[in-house]
């Protein structure tokens, strides 16, 4: 269960099967529609994630790290390059990919409920069944007897375990998280990072994590890939080889967490220069 | 690994308690009554004590004896039931053309550029302005009233349509694409929904715009009708005819501003916080 990552770009020993995720040479530029300059938001970048694993992407503000993840989601259409999953090219969103937003990005018109059976509902879920996965994925993320208030309704910690219920109701095979916990206070933020493990580890799945909290990955990662500011490029990519439930003030934990802060740290500064 | 930090915390499900707010509605509601009864009382006394010309503005009791008369010759229901006839025939209409319509120009930038100047040209031009020439075209029968109170309605209906399509949040789109949703579903279930309650504001702006062209066309040429009543009462110097239907009026306009609104806090409660913008 205890999953010992390698440090550094080396492939490990587990994934001797198919990866889940393959990115080959994804870059993106955008064009600028009134004034047609173009802004190029990631390099070719080059990555290979295995089922069941948890990554996480850290790397400072407009690195590209977001555009990184909308094109594995299929929301948006890279320049160049290709996204493989479980070796087929995508081509565009899907069900088997299911996406966390930091806004929450709930449906304010539906009840807890309504927003998790969105995705069931869509593919023509027999209405039955629905209320089942809505009873059992609100009970899952501690929601259970809040199934019929509206997300107005709810605090942000809250509204962020719908989103997280909402996306697991449509059993994707790929979590993909998009800063989901940027927005909330330190304290529920780090309660959110406890449960997402404890809900991971009951539905196996593979996770794309991006932030931008150097502990929240260190606490959170299989692997944790830092990215350059822009155009965003890997720079590096750390195994985190220590046991869940990790501890945050751990010796481990503030060594790797040094290092990946120094590399971070050069990277503002290369920045500045 | 342990049980109680992985399985999440079930949080207490709060209830509903009586708020400072609904204990203020109460005593505001009181202090209107209050008001309304006063006004009403002092009218009586002042008709009462011939303090005014009762041939120019009769007293409470004067009216209420000739409603009851109006009531009881079938005059005035039928006349109630005539009007309404109209403005909801005038308003379905304006809604059945203003919401395809809406929904066009706030999903096509195509549309959008061909239609909005033909609006902003035409839109300035009062219903009532209307009425003659809808008078020459259709004649002096139900057709006319129709089209007149259709053309009033549609504006509201059609702009506060437009403005909620452009309110719809991308996310909300991104997020469906990322469950799965197919374009007719994103419409349908996420687009629609967005755009639903200035669509609610935009039906009741427009009814009530339904129902002042409805009464101007009814003063300016027809034989039946709640604003034919009021210039027949006139000619007849009937005074007391007069108020029943103004006040048969204001009462109509105020029962159809009210279910509207009833119906759009209904659908619209998931929007609590945002109640008192939609009273506009």
């Amino acid at each position: 269960m205890l999953h010992r990552g390698n440090v550094g770009l080396e492939v490990p020993a587990e994934s001797a099967g198919q990866p889940k995720i393959v990115i080959s040479g994804v870059a993106k530029v955008y064009v600028d529609p009134r004034t047609g300059a173009e802004v190029e938001a990631l390099c070719p970048v080059n990555l290979s994630i295995r089922a069941g694993e948890f990554v996480c992407i850290v790397g400072p503000s407009g690195c590209g790290k977001t555009t990184l993840l909308n094109c594995i989601a299929g929301l948006v259409a890279p320049t160049a390059g290709e996204i493989l999953v479980d070796g087929r090219p995508i081509g565009g969103p899907g069900r088997n990919r299911g996406m966390v937003f930091q806004e929450y990005g709930l449906f304010p018109w539906l009840t807890v409920e309504g927003n998790i059976q969105f995705g069931p509902k869509m593919r023509g879920t027999p209405l039955r069944e629905l209320v089942a996965v809505s009873a059992r994925y609100a009970k899952l993320v501690g929601l259970s007897g809040w199934e019929h208030r509206f997300p107005s309704e709810l605090s942000g910690g809250m509204k962020q375990r719908v989103g997280i219920a909402r996306a697991l109701a449509n059993q994707p095979d790929v979590l993909l998280m998009d800063e989901p916990f940027g927005a909330l206070d330190a304290m529920t933020r780090d309660r959110m990072q406890d449960e997402l493990l404890g809900i991971l580890r009951a539905d196996r799945k593979t996770c794309v994590f991006v932030t931008h909290s150097i502990p929240e990955a260190v606490f959170l990662a299989d692997r944790i890939v830092v990215m350059t500011a822009r155009p965003g490029r890997i720079k590096g990519l750390f195994g985190v080889p220590i046991p869940h439930r990790r501890d945050r003030a751990s010796p481990e934990f503030a060594a790797l967490y040094r290092t990946v802060d120094t590399l971070l740290r050069d990277e503002a500064v290369e920045d500045r220069a | 690994m342990s049980a109680e930090t992985t399985a999440p915390v079930a949080q207490a499900v709060p209830k509903p308690q009586r708020t400072p707010a609904a204990r203020r509605g109460r005593r505001e509601r009181t202090i209107g009554l209050v008001s309304v009864s006063t006004v009403v009382v002092t009218w009586w006394f002042a008709a009462h004590f011939q303090l005014v010309n009762t041939l120019l503005l009769p007293g409470p009791g004067e009216i209420v004896a000739g409603a009851v008369g109006l009531t009881l010759s079938g005059l005035l229901p039928s006349y109630i039931a005539v009007s309404m006839g109209r403005v909801l025939i005038g308003f379905c209409i304006a809604f059945a053309v203003a919401l395809p319509l809406g929904t066009l120009i706030g999903m096509s930038s195509a549309v959008r550029a061909a239609v909005n100047p033909l609006v902003e040209l035409v839109r300035p031009i009062p219903p009532i302005a209307m009425i003659p020439l809808a008078m020459l075209w259709l004649g002096i029968d139900e057709a006319s009233k129709y089209s007149i109170i259709a053309y009033g309605a549609f504006f509201p209906i059609v702009l506060s349509t437009v403005a909620g399509y452009a309110a719809v949040d991308p996310i909300h789109i991104r997020a469906a694409r990322t469950l799965g949703a197919s374009r007719w579903q994103i419409f349908r279930y996420v687009i629609l929904m967005s755009a639903f309650p200035n669509i609610i504001v935009g039906a009741r702006l427009g009814m009530g715009m339904a129902f002042i062209v409805l009464v101007a066309s009814e003063l300016i040429a027809a034989s039946s009708g709640l604003g034919f009543l009021i210039m027949d009462a006139r000619s007849q110097f009937r005074t007391d005819w007069l108020f029943v239907g103004m006040i048969t009026m204001g009462l109509l306009g105020f029962l159809l501003n009210h279910g509207l609104m009833a119906i759009q806090r209904r659908v619209l409660r998931w929007q609590i916080g945002s109640e008192q913008e939609l009273r506009v």
